[in-house]
């Protein structure tokens, strides 16, 4: 597979997602990880993104930013992850989202206390919420950036963004409410 | 409290560190099930590949063979597959042609000339042109005093020990040579014509030139 714009030195497929994965499978990982809250599985989903990426080349169009085609992958293969885990497992979990433990796996990502606290609170906002924010605050994509990659229309990226941010605050007043007592 | 949530929000990237071991571990598995994705397409390639070749020359093969086998081509099997096998041009496909329907002229006319050894007409009657079929109904019902047709040729004395066959073009002179117990030997030359309907050879029509000429010795 020979890639490239017209005038650009043509490199192979392998080359074109080795040089993608050192630019942005530490965004990937992370977005993924933030979702998922599994490091292990994060790793294995960033290996599916790239792998998919090399495999569906033919359908990138160089008119898109290759961050954000990623990203959509990334999330696809995130989203079909959550499906196909046993729903009984998948439901457990989202009952059990607060006291869910942080990845055990320190010898794959690293992470402070404080780090480690926020990310809890994230944790017990909704999916789709936890998403938009992530990537427009975390990733710092820009709404229509977000709105390729979930698919989602400008009106549901912002309005979904604006209530998730107001129940974040309203956690994060709690959480330090909580700390002063 | 949001400029402060923000700010968090901004830092969370970069306080979540993944192991730069873990990160290049990685890469080497996509690198290499890339690697093994291509090998696996390449296969498939080369396996669809290969296929596609062996198909084109089943097709070939069995568009030749029904092209050979057509019903408006004369039947002449066995010798004609051989022919085509080594066949180089046009010239050598004519020659083949002719010289595979003059041995099948030969194979006939052995047919033909064993059945009076065995005294069995069936054979001849099964290679005959309907017209011929009909002549040899009409001498056999002749030869059985115009009783019940039956297919034994030939007479029980003398009996045929041994027939020369010259085959010229599509005719073939057949020498018999008779014997009886005395022993006396006798000579008959019978004369066979041949002719093709649709791919087939068949016996179109024969005569006898003579009968039971006396020779002296075998």
């Amino acid at each position: 597979m020979k890639v490239g714009r017209k005038g650009e030195s043509t490199l192979t497929g392998k080359e074109t997602i080795t040089s993608w994965y050192r630019a942005h499978s530490d965004a990937i990982f992370k977005y993924i990880f933030l979702i998922v809250r599994d490091a292990k599985e994060a790793e294995d989903l960033t290996q599916e993104t790239f792998i998919k990426a090399y495999l569906n080349f033919d359908s990138f169009q160089h008119r898109a930013n290759e961050k954000t085609w990623l990203f959509r992958i990334a999330h696809n293969v995130t989203i079909d992850y959550l499906r196909k885990r046993k729903p009984l497992v998948y439901v457990k979990e989202i009952f059990t989202l607060k006291n869910r433990a942080l990845p055990s796996a320190e010898e794959i990502v690293i992470m402070n206390e404080r780090t480690e606290e926020f990310i809890r609170m994230l944790d017990t906002l909704k999916h789709s919420d936890r998403q938009v924010i992530i990537l427009r605050k975390v990733h710092g994509f820009s709404t229509r950036e977000t709105m390729e990659i979930l698919n989602w229309s400008e009106s549901k990226v912002k309005s979904t963004l604006s209530r998730a941010l107001k129940v974040l605050a309203k956690q994060m007043e709690k959480k330090e409410d909580e700390s002063r007592e | 409290m949001n400029k402060r949530l923000d700010e968090r929000l901004r830092q969370l990237n970069e306080s979540i560190v993944w192991h730069p071991s873990r990160k290049e571990e990685l890469l080497t598995k996509i690198v290499e099930t890339i690697e093994n994705e291509r090998d696996v397409k390449r296969k498939n390639l080369s396996f669809v590949y290969v296929c596609s070749v062996a198909f084109a020359l089943f097709c070939l093969f069995v568009g030749a063979m029904t092209f050979f086998e057509r019903d408006d081509l004369p039947r002449y099997k066995e010798s004609r597959t051989e022919h085509q096998l080594i066949d180089k041009g046009e010239e050598n496909t004519r020659d083949d042609h002719d010289r595979s329907v003059e041995e099948e002229i030969e194979q006939l006319a052995n047919v033909w000339a064993e059945a009076l050894k065995t005294r069995d007409g069936k054979p001849r009657y099964e290679m005959m042109t309907l017209a011929a079929q009909e002549k040899f109904i009409r001498e056999q019902l002749v030869m059985n005093d115009g009783d019940e047709l039956n297919f034994t040729i030939g007479v029980s004395s003398p009996w045929v020990i041994h027939y020369d066959i010259e085959v010229d073009g599509w005719t073939a002179i057949i020498t018999y040579t008779s014997m009886t117990s005395d022993p006396a030997y006798f000579e008959s030359k019978e004369t066979v014509t041949f002719t093709e309907e649709n791919g087939t050879i068949l016996v179109a029509d024969f005569e006898t030139e003579y009968e039971y000429r006396p020779v002296d010795n075998e």
